[in-house]
């Protein structure tokens, strides 16, 4: 049976797309299915980095796109988790070197070999983004809980709706349980009340993406972290399970409790 | 001192703001009504109210409005002569 294409976009840059799109493949791919991760951000890459395959790099997808690389020779698989492979972008040319029917094409070959193909957007709504967005059977929305990212999200919503795609679902990221208990940061309720959309996932504000991203280890590697349970259980919504939405804890230190406390003398809980 | 700040806050607390801002932007971004299109609305309701009433082309307006209930097209249309046209039937 052919894979799933599920497409990895946000509108506003340095949301997480990249780090969503790695995630997702790790997390997928420790599950059993075949992956493959294409990063559709020309001239730009940065999801080789990411899942720290950058030093094996040969061809890329303009390579493919032009035919001097066969598919097979561009994509690049995880020796830590063979079933997962990426499709590196190239870094020396623009988003027109690829177009959306080449796109289309690309990803049915893929789709042939894998259960997933994840697709890794660039910022925008111009070429890159409708690169990203023509061979999607599946679309995720990636947003921070900030008023110039949600709004961008709607944007974005608004176009795979013209562009006739299902209704995309929800990552909420880098959210900071802690601020949106003091209200100073719109809830996840907020965010879904505003763009009417399902939610398919949480990530909390995490240190361990970051330092990650150094090693080129995604945290869904090992789900330890907060973030790493988070896309784990993201991929288990992926694959179909109804894995219920956690309350995340506000990890912050005795002090803050007492000033919480001070605010709130009835103890725990608030608005 | 946050929790000071809250504890004596006057302002609402800023995700509150952020929504509600965010709400009258997301309204703005959606309304897809492009001047090019009110125009050609325009001229639909000028053909077809002239077949029955003389009207103040240049004095025309329309407009959009949203609140709660959605968005709304809004026409002031000026009279200049209503003329027997009904009658004769064209
Ligand atoms: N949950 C998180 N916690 C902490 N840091 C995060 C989290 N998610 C993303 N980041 C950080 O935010 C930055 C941007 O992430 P990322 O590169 O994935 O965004 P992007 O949407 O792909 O950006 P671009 O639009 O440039 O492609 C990175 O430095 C990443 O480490
Ligand atoms: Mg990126």
């Amino acid at each position: 049976m052919a894979g799933t294409v599920i497409t990895i976009t946000s509108g506003k840059g340095g949301v997480g797309k990249t780090t969503t799109t790695a995630n997702l493949g790790v997390a997928l791919a420790r599950r059993g299915k075949r992956v493959a991760c294409i990063d559709a951000d020309i001239g730009l890459r940065n999801l080789d980095v990411i899942l720290g395959l950058e030093n094996r790099i040969v061809y890329d997808i303009v390579d493919v796109v032009e035919g001097r690389a066969r598919l097979r020779q561009a994509l690049i698989r995880d020796k830590r988790l063979p079933e997962l492979q990426m499709l590196p972008a190239a870094q020396t040319r623009d988003k027109t070197a690829v177009n959306p029917q080449q796109m289309l094409k690309l990803a049915d070959d893929l789709r042939a070999e894998t259960d997933f193909v994840l697709i890794d957007s660039p910022a925008g709504i111009e070429h890159g983004f409708k690169n990203a967005l023509a061979p999607a059977e599946r679309v995720i929305i990636v947003t921070t809980p900030e008023v110039s990212a949600v709004r961008d999200a709607d944007r974005i919503i608004g176009m795979v709706e013209a562009a006739e795609k299902p209704k995309p679902q929800l990552i909420l990221n880098r959210l900071r349980p802690g601020m949106v208990k003091r209200q100073e940061m719109m809830s996840t309720e907020d965010v879904i009340e505003i763009l009417a959309i399902d939610l398919v996932g949480i990530v909390p504000e995490d240190e361990m993406i970051i330092t990650s991203a150094n090693r080129g280890s995604p945290v869904a590697f090992d789900e330890k972290s907060q973030a790493g349970q988070a896309y784990g259980r993201i991929a288990q919504r992926i694959l179909g399970q109804d894995v219920p939405f956690p309350v995340f804890d506000d990890n912050t230190g005795i002090l803050k409790r007492f000033q919480s406390w001070f605010r709130n003398p009835n103890g725990g809980g608030g608005a | 001192m946050r929790w000071f700040d809250s504890l004596f806050r006057r302002n609402p607390p800023s995700a509150q703001i952020a929504k509600s801002r965010l709400k009258v932007a997301i309204q703005i971004d959606r309304n897809n009504l492009s001047p090019e299109l009110i125009n050609m609305i325009q001229d639909d309701i000028v053909r077809a109210i002239s077949q029955r009433i003389d009207i103040d082309r240049d004095g025309m307006k329309i407009s959009t409005e949203r609140d709660e209930g959605g968005q709304r097209l809004i026409a002031d249309i000026p009279i200049k002569a209503v003329r027997a046209k009904a009658a004769s039937g064209e």
